[in-house]
């Protein structure tokens, strides 16, 4: 047994060997004999040094990663591509291993013309809102959500198939699922208006055996003198094999209306859908009707979405009276299920209420200035217990300035508190954020940030002094140097969240395209 | 002898995209979708440029302080050719957002979807802001990252050079 793996261990190193000197040579004659092959990448590298800390408890551990993404495509005329994407970690910031020919992760081979798009590798896509189907991918989140499978488009007039079959891979919470999938979704499209439907089998293997089943319409309308409408209405049901009837399902629905000057969105979300591992399936993203990001406070602490149990609305509005005068107000209210279609701000419902004003006031090229005011409440209801098993309350304000200094330098300064109020255990808490950037344009940029809390029980301590050089060596070309110390807490992306450990050190990177 | 192999192959991954980041690139073709759905093959409408390529997101902050600057550039010199595509990367989670945004700021540029990500991992980028000059050849002559106060001068400065000379007066 053992042979046969050393065995196999040198067959790949051969391959990896022998396929990275056929890319290059491959490229180099591309490049050099003719011009109906074209060819892009890029590649990013990141060493870092330092200890990180647990956020249970404060246990210190050596933190030292390196990753490096390496990913190219090489194009012949406009049909035909062929992408690589090497992925080493010895490890990653996820603690995630990978060396050799392991590192190429991902690859692709595509064929493409007027009315047809083959493509087998690495696929993402997304249909609709992503309700069904959402094939994506967050390098910084360490999330993956695509396949290895093969698809298919087909587009003929108003006419759009697409199908897709393959394997997923992921990573969610830390467990490796392996999932096939196959399905279709068919999109008819004519004078604005458009509307899809679509069936997806994910027969047993780590999850449950079940299919979903969705539909979506939208439509766009402009009129010149007052402005434009769209709306968008989206559903998916799923069917689990060990159910007789659809339990599960959900419903998102989007109005807007924008003229110049002004704006305002709604949207609304009903969600039922089945959860496995803590989670609804990892190709799904349906949105999440709320902000991922409000300001660098107030999202360290952001609403987890219960795909399982939820229903909410957020609007948001664009205001810009005069071209250098701007408002922004967004707010967002959810909860779980209790027989309305719409959220209820009873404790026992558990639920969340945000809202977000914000002015930006530009007076010159390079200089504006930024002010934030922002409240969020949230209650988790403990059934068993019929008490809140955490009821906080938070309140944000923000005062940014961005000025112009002499010789071509630029000041920008944001000032943040947050004041948190626990309604459980009765006690205050206070943090400020203050950071400062000197930039001066072509020659990169000095950060300074400052993190504080008077919150005892935080991992990592209660100030966080951190700086980050930014140079650019060429167009394409960039470094970055950090040092200090970084907060930890929740990072959300898609809804989807992980932890951050707090971390302490150096980290330098390189990112260039070409 | 692997070792040594396995070695060298790293060094070489390593040192290719300094390598490469000396020359020019052709733009690649990849598809992006317009506001109302459709699919576009980007490329073929970069030869009309100079066009600029800008990637950014209704949730990314220095990708909004951005656009103002963009939309002056295209005001300026669209007259004489200029291109600005904002290739917006909103998810379905805020892609409703993003042609009220773009209406309420009342912006003029053109704007395309791209919510796998696809076109802007193309063009080498891994996050917003992302923005790329492309000349009249469809090559690639300018990149940057990020979005930094003064960057639209040195923008501005890399189109003079690909634009046509202004006619004189007569």
């Amino acid at each position: 047994m053992k042979n046969y793996y050393r065995k196999k261990k040198t067959r790949n190193n051969r391959f990896f060997a022998i396929a990275l000197f056929f890319s290059l040579t491959g490229y180099l004659f591309a490049q050099s004999i003719t011009d109906d092959f074209s060819a892009t990448g890029s590649d990013r590298l990141v060493r870092a040094i330092g200890t990180q800390r647990s956020l249970l408890g404060d246990e210190k551990s050596q933190l030292s990663y390196f990753e490096n993404v390496f990913e190219t495509r090489i194009a012949y005329r406009t049909n035909w591509q062929v992408g690589v994407r090497s992925s080493y970690f010895i490890p990653s910031y996820w603690g995630e291993r990978k060396v050799g020919w392991d590192s190429f992760n991902k690859y692709w081979l595509q064929y493409s013309n007027d009315w047809m798009t083959v493509q087998t590798g690495s696929i993402y896509t997304i249909w609709g809102r992503g309700s069904t189907l959402a094939l994506q991918e967050d390098m910084d989140q360490g999330l993956d959500a695509g396949i290895n499978g093969g698809m298919l488009r087909l587009a003929k007039g108003a006419w759009k198939l697409e199908a897709v079959d393959g394997t997923l891979r992921n990573d969610p919470g830390g467990f490796t699922h392996t999932n096939q999938l196959y399905g279709a979704n068919l999109e008819y499209q004519k004078n604005n208006a458009q509307i899809g439907a679509n069936y997806l089998k994910i027969p047993a293997k780590s999850y449950l055996d079940q299919s979903l089943q969705g539909g979506y319409a939208g439509y766009q309308h402009t009129i010149n003198s007052i402005g434009s409408v769209s709306g968008w209405l989206e559903g998916s049901w799923q069917k689990l094999a060990i159910e007789n009837n659809i339990k599960h399902r959900g419903v998102f629905g989007s109005l807007d209306f924008a003229r110049k000057g002004f704006s305002i969105v709604l949207d609304y979300k009903d969600y039922q859908y089945n959860e496995e591992y803590g989670n609804i399936l990892p190709f799904q993203s349906p949105p999440i009707v709320q902000r991922d990001l409000i300001s660098k406070l107030m999202s360290t602490h952001p609403h987890l979405i219960r795909y399982n149990d939820e229903i909410g609305w957020q609007a948001e509005a664009t205001y810009r009276p005069i071209r250098p005068l701007g408002f922004v107000l967004y707010t967002a209210q959810s909860s779980v299920h209790h027989g309305s279609p719409m959220p209820s701000l009873e404790q026992k419902y558990s639920p969340n209420t945000e809202s977000m004003l914000e002015s930006t006031y530009r007076y010159s090229h390079e200089g504006n200035i930024r002010v934030q005011l922002s409240t969020k409440q949230e209650a988790i209801w403990n059934d068993v217990a019929g008490i809140p098993q955490t009821w906080s309350q938070r309140t944000g304000y923000l005062l940014g300035w961005q000025t112009p200094l002499i010789y071509h330098f630029t000041l920008d300064a944001e000032a943040e508190r947050m004041l948190t109020h626990d309604k459980v255990l009765n006690t205050d808490i206070t943090d400020s954020y203050l950071s400062g950037t000197i930039s001066y344009p072509g020659y990169g940029s000095l950060a300074l940030s400052y993190d504080r809390t008077t919150d005892k029980t935080e991992p990592g301590g209660q100030n966080w002094f951190s700086m980050e050089l930014t140079i650019p060596l060429k167009s394409n070309l960039q470094a970055t140097f950090f040092g200090g110390q970084e907060r930890g807490g929740i990072k959300c992306s898609s809804g989807r969240c992980r932890q951050v450990n707090p971390f302490e050190g150096v980290r330098t990177g390189v990112e260039a395209t070409f | 002898m692997i070792r040594v192999v396995r070695k060298l192959a790293l060094v070489s991954l390593l040192l290719l995209p300094l390598l490469m980041a000396i020359g020019a690139e052709k733009a690649p073709s990849v598809n992006v979708q317009t506001i109302d759905g459709q699919t576009v093959a980007l490329d073929t409408m970069l030869i009309k440029g100079p066009t600029i390529v800008d990637f950014w997101a209704t949730w990314c902050t220095p990708c909004k302080e951005a656009l103002p600057g963009l939309d002056e550039l295209y005001g300026k010199y669209k007259t004489r050719g200029l291109q600005v595509f904002a290739v917006a990367v909103d998810g379905p989670k805020t892609m409703s957002k993003v042609q009220p945004y773009v209406i309420g700021e009342g912006y003029n540029f053109t704007v395309y979807l791209d919510p796998s990500n696809d076109a802007l991992k193309a063009f080498g980028g891994k996050s917003v802001p992302h923005t790329v000059l492309v000349n009249q050849k469809g090559e690639v002559v300018y990149t940057k990252f990020g979005n930094l106060p003064g960057d639209e001068a040195m923008l501005e400065k890399e189109i003079e050079k690909l634009l046509p000379e202004k006619e004189d007066k007569k």
